[in-house]
């Protein structure tokens, strides 16, 4: 049997990417116009504009015009607003649409990790997502994975990549390893080590 | 060989203009880049040199496809990025391989302008790199074989100087 997302069940597609959007990205408390919504979300007018609507009239999203543009923001005030905040960012925030992206090759990585400021919670609207994977994973086809999620999440996914022994005899010695390694983590994947009868693939 | 459409987008707002190539120019990126690929798979150097071998390989035909559109970007900040990029329809790379290509720039910029602190290039992203120039050298090799047209690369036949 298919496994399905916790988030496929409790939610639409077209919920799904709303709630991203305005309660589970670091920019989502900031508000988000509509145009910005229809290009975070990759969906089409319609039915961003009908959902759209349906949050709002339940009160989980308020509108505001700013400069002649609706802006779109997130009721804190409302009731389940903490909740359905953590709900979203557990299921649809970065670490979830990352790992998703990255699961396909599950069996060819070790360990997978987001590093840097996301992780300790520190970035800006600009500032990318990095992330660390260690195994012997296909290269190409993990950066192309990672950049078809790059507009849902608003910013650019910047990849290193290092096989396990790699990992650990550079990180004895280099400064940037030794500094990722001390710093904040947010754990993907992480598996036993690979056998190295898994081929890697190009 | 007709231009095609992104680049005269990019001709638009500046990014890329118009100058015709000399014979030997194209021979010339392409001769280098495959100085590069050799340095890149040379086993004793150290792998943050052979990462940047294999980057200025890519750069170079990368070049080497625009120039033979007689193009050239401007001197701008991100013009060597941009250089990379183009190569999706200067020389029809791979889709999958932009990622890589994309992933080079900004690695290069980490080694080149702080080398103590993101030098810690890999084996497995060098092994990309040297595939992804492998590949994209094939085509490149063939623009040497075909014949320079440089109106017919144009819309305009004449009027544009080159810089």
């Amino acid at each position: 049997m298919d496994q399905i997302s916790a988030a496929e069940v409790l939610f639409s597609k077209t919920q799904q990417r709303v709630l991203r959007a305005l309660f589970a990205l670091p920019t989502s408390s900031a508000g988000v116009s509509y145009s910005e919504l229809l290009r975070l979300t990759s969906a089409g007018a319609g039915g961003i504009h009908r959902e759209l609507q349906q949050f709002v009239r339940a009160g989980l999203v308020r509108e505001r015009p700013v400069g002649g543009r609706r802006i779109y923001f997130p009721n804190e005030a409302h009731p389940i607003y903490e909740e359905l905040r953590a709900i979203a960012r557990k299921l649809l925030g970065i670490p979830a649409l990352v790992k998703k992206a990255l699961e396909p090759f599950s069996m060819q990585i070790e360990r997978a990790f987001i590093y840097g400021s996301v992780a300790r919670n520190a970035e800006d609207a600009e500032s990318d997502i990095d992330v660390m994977v260690i195994g012997i994973p296909p290269v190409e086809k993990v950066l192309g994975a990672l950049q078809e999620i790059e507009p849902a999440l608003g910013r650019h996914v910047s990849a290193r990549f290092y096989d396990s022994v790699e990992f650990h005899k550079l990180g004895a010695s280099n400064a940037f390893l030794q500094r990722v390694q001390a710093g904040a983590t947010i754990e993907l994947i992480e598996h036993a080590p690979l056998s190295k009868a898994v081929p890697a693939q190009s | 060989m007709k231009r095609p459409v992104q680049a005269d987008n990019l001709i638009k707002i500046g990014a890329l203009r118009e100058e015709d190539h000399t014979p030997d120019e194209i021979q010339s990126h392409v001769a280098l880049a495959e100085g590069h690929l050799k340095a890149a798979k040379i086993e004793d150097l150290p792998i943050t040199v052979r990462y940047l071998n294999a980057y200025d390989g890519v750069h170079q035909v990368a070049t080497a496809a625009l120039r033979a559109l007689n193009l050239r970007t401007s001197n701008r900040a991100g013009a060597r990025d941009k250089t990379i990029q183009a190569l999706a329809w200067s020389l029809n790379a791979r889709t999958e391989l932009m990622p890589v290509l994309a992933q080079s720039n900004a690695i290069r910029g980490k080694v080149t302008y702080d080398p103590t602190d993101g030098a810690a290039v890999s084996k497995t992203e060098l092994s990309a790199l040297v595939g992804a120039l492998e590949e994209i050298l094939k085509p490149a090799r063939q623009l040497l074989s075909s014949k320079p047209d440089p109106a017919g690369s144009r819309k305009k036949k004449s009027g544009s100087k080159p810089a």
